[in-house]
């Protein structure tokens, strides 16, 4: 029977994911007559503050703008810039900042896996509630995500909008003796990675399958991370530089976030979207792992997000692994910098999605124009889309305590970075 | 196993920052090498949830962090672990707050024998750095030399 009753969800803070924003859902005659993901955290204009800085100011600067994954904002940036100023700085470098990339997937995955995430699936209100029924599996997501830290200190001083990056290369080597010591950890956590893998298999019963664009980067022989090219599961397949032919971002008067759509549609970037464009790149004991769980990749099942997040630490682990084994004290830890002038582009994997960076700079380096486009931005639609979608599949007839909890269930199995997101303001001149 | 680990919670916002400055403050203090090596320890955490597992070895650990209460910018107060209430608004990032984190330990058994938590009262809407609040640093390092003589035996 169809439920005629008018119903009007209001969620006026999102709980669980980082920055502010709202859910509102308008249900009339049995349809979702309206439905907005809210952003109204302030804007945060970094992309101005960066104009007229100099190229070297900007790593730390970008860090500033997620406490979460500022080593992503620090990757993009730093590949543009060199982009820019042909810079290659050699492959210690690129093995290096894929380790620190690692880092930040381990503890950005893991805090969302344990803390934000499964409580949604196995019904607790908080991981504080969880933890009394699964204190096991909570301790190996806190010890995951200070394994993650601590890779993202080796080589950036501190975890928290780290300070080591720099535009060619790194201001510090870190000594063999506390690269191997850390070496001994990752190793010794292979199997709580392996298990992580086959545990949120068993979170992810529910969800429905839908039809939706999964876009990543990819890289002709690793799983994609600072590398590669943008490409689509509808064909899409371009370089970097040719990201604003086929993207646009628009502004929608609910959100203080631009929203992002590919040819006009929304599309899906991030941990599930990477894996089913790339699960052939994965290092063999994550395939395996994968493989054991009997779901099948590539998935059309956003509630799988939460599988693939799993699969990425365990891959990370591995990949950290196999560049540290090697490691060796390099002669000098960058490459020097003759800036120039010019246009560069960079697009590396954060943990929530492909996030791609433009810069101009004048001939001493100073940034000119910066354009930040991050994943939450290019989620947002496609949540939007999902959440119609999802409590539709649900059933409208439910209570509004369920509509409500359901509804925050798929925001938050997107980990959106709302903090990240908002970064617009339009601005309008009268010259009278 | 140290005997007391110290750790600012923090994070480059504003007066979010407190927690790091008041580490910063302390170590330029001397106040750890008053006491045998290695018994007082002192770090700067981000994620309160990384309180956790930097807890794990030490026998007291004092938490500071900023704060929001009511009470006047740059109050400084004092908490036991069972004195918070999880919702309790220490600042912080990511839906994780201090207090959840400390609830949170509880729950797993991580916490040390003692815990101390220092709040630091800021104006979160505020970003630029406030004198008052950075004027308590002195006030909290009192405080904490003051608990510090009274859980390490020298």
């Amino acid at each position: 029977m169809t439920d005629r009753r008018e119903v009007n969800i209001r969620v006026p803070v999102l709980a669980r994911v980082e920055g502010e924003g709202a859910l509102e859902i308008d249900i009339a005659d049995g349809r979702i007559a309206d439905l907005k993901l809210r952003i109204y955290e302030p804007p945060r204009l970094f992309e101005k503050f960066l104009e007229g800085r100099a190229y070297h100011e900007v790593p730390d600067m970008v860090a500033r703008i997620c406490g979460i994954c500022p080593v992503a904002y620090q990757m993009s940036a730093v590949h543009a810039l060199e982009n820019i100023f042909g810079t290659d700085p050699g492959p210690w470098v690129r093995a290096m900042r894929r380790v620190m990339y690692c880092g930040e997937w381990m503890e950005s995955h893991s805090l969302h896996i344990h803390l934000l995430a499964a409580p949604d699936f196995l019904g607790y209100r908080s991981v504080i509630e969880m933890a009394h029924d699964h204190p096991v599996e909570v301790r190996r997501g806190l010890a995951l995500q200070a394994l993650g830290n601590d890779l993202i200190r080796l080589f950036g001083a501190r975890s928290v909008h780290p300070v080591g990056v720099r535009v060619g290369g790194f201001h510090h080597a870190p000594a063999l003796q506390e690269v191997q010591a850390l070496c001994q950890r990752l190793r010794a956590a292979l199997p709580q990675a392996e298990a992580l893998v086959a545990w949120t298999a068993s979170l992810a019963t529910g969800g429905n399958a839908q039809q939706f664009t999964s876009v990543a980067t990819r890289h002709r022989n690793e799983y994609p991370m600072n590398e590669g090219h943008i490409v689509s599961d509808r064909g899409l397949d371009i370089g970097i530089d040719r990201y604003e032919q086929h993207f646009a971002e628009h502004q929608v008067a609910h959100s203080t976030a631009l929203h992002s759509l590919l040819h006009g549609q929304p599309y899906l970037v991030g941990p599930l979207a990477r894996v089913n464009l790339n699960q052939d790149l994965l290092h063999p004991p994550v395939r395996t792992a994968l493989g054991a769980t009997g779901i099948q990749f590539p998935s059309a099942n956003l509630f799988h997000s939460i599988v693939a997040r799993a699969a990425e630490i365990y891959y990370a682990l591995l990949e950290a692994l196999r560049l540290l084994d090697q490691y060796a004290l390099p002669q000098v830890p960058f490459s020097e910098i003759v800036p120039r002038r010019g246009v560069g582009y960079g697009c590396t994997e954060a943990p929530r999605g492909m996030l791609w960076h433009r810069y101009e700079t004048d001939d001493q380096g100073l940034i000119r124009v910066a354009r930040i486009v991050p994943p939450t931005s290019q989620n947002q639609a496609r949540i939007e889309q999902d959440l119609r979608r999802s409590l539709e599949a649900f059933g409208l007839d439910r209570s509004d305590a369920d509509l409500r909890f359901f509804g925050e269930t798929v925001i938050r199995n997107y980990d959106p970075c709302i903090s990240c997101a908002t970064h617009f303001l339009r601005l309008t001149v009268r010259r009278l | 196993m140290t005997q007391a680990r110290i750790i600012g919670v923090g994070s480059p916002f504003g007066d979010d920052q407190i927690g790091w400055d008041a580490v910063e403050a302390l170590l330029a203090d001397g106040l750890i090498e008053r006491y045998p090596p290695r018994s007082v320890e002192a770090c700067c955490c981000g994620n309160p949830v990384e309180l956790l597992m930097l807890s794990k070895d030490a026998q007291a650990v004092f938490i500071i962090d900023a704060m929001k209460s009511g009470a006047e910018v740059g109050t400084v107060r004092r908490f036991g672990p069972n004195q918070l209430e999880s919702n309790q608004t220490f600042i912080s990032t990511h839906g994780v707050s201090v207090a959840e984190a400390v609830a949170l330990g509880q729950t797993l058994n991580l916490l040390p024998a003692t815990l101390v938590l220092y709040g630091i009262e800021i104006h979160p809407a505020v970003l630029e750095r406030q004198k008052t609040v950075r004027a308590a640093i002195p006030v909290l390092l009192r405080a904490i030399a003051i608990d510090l003589e009274s859980f390490i035996l020298v």
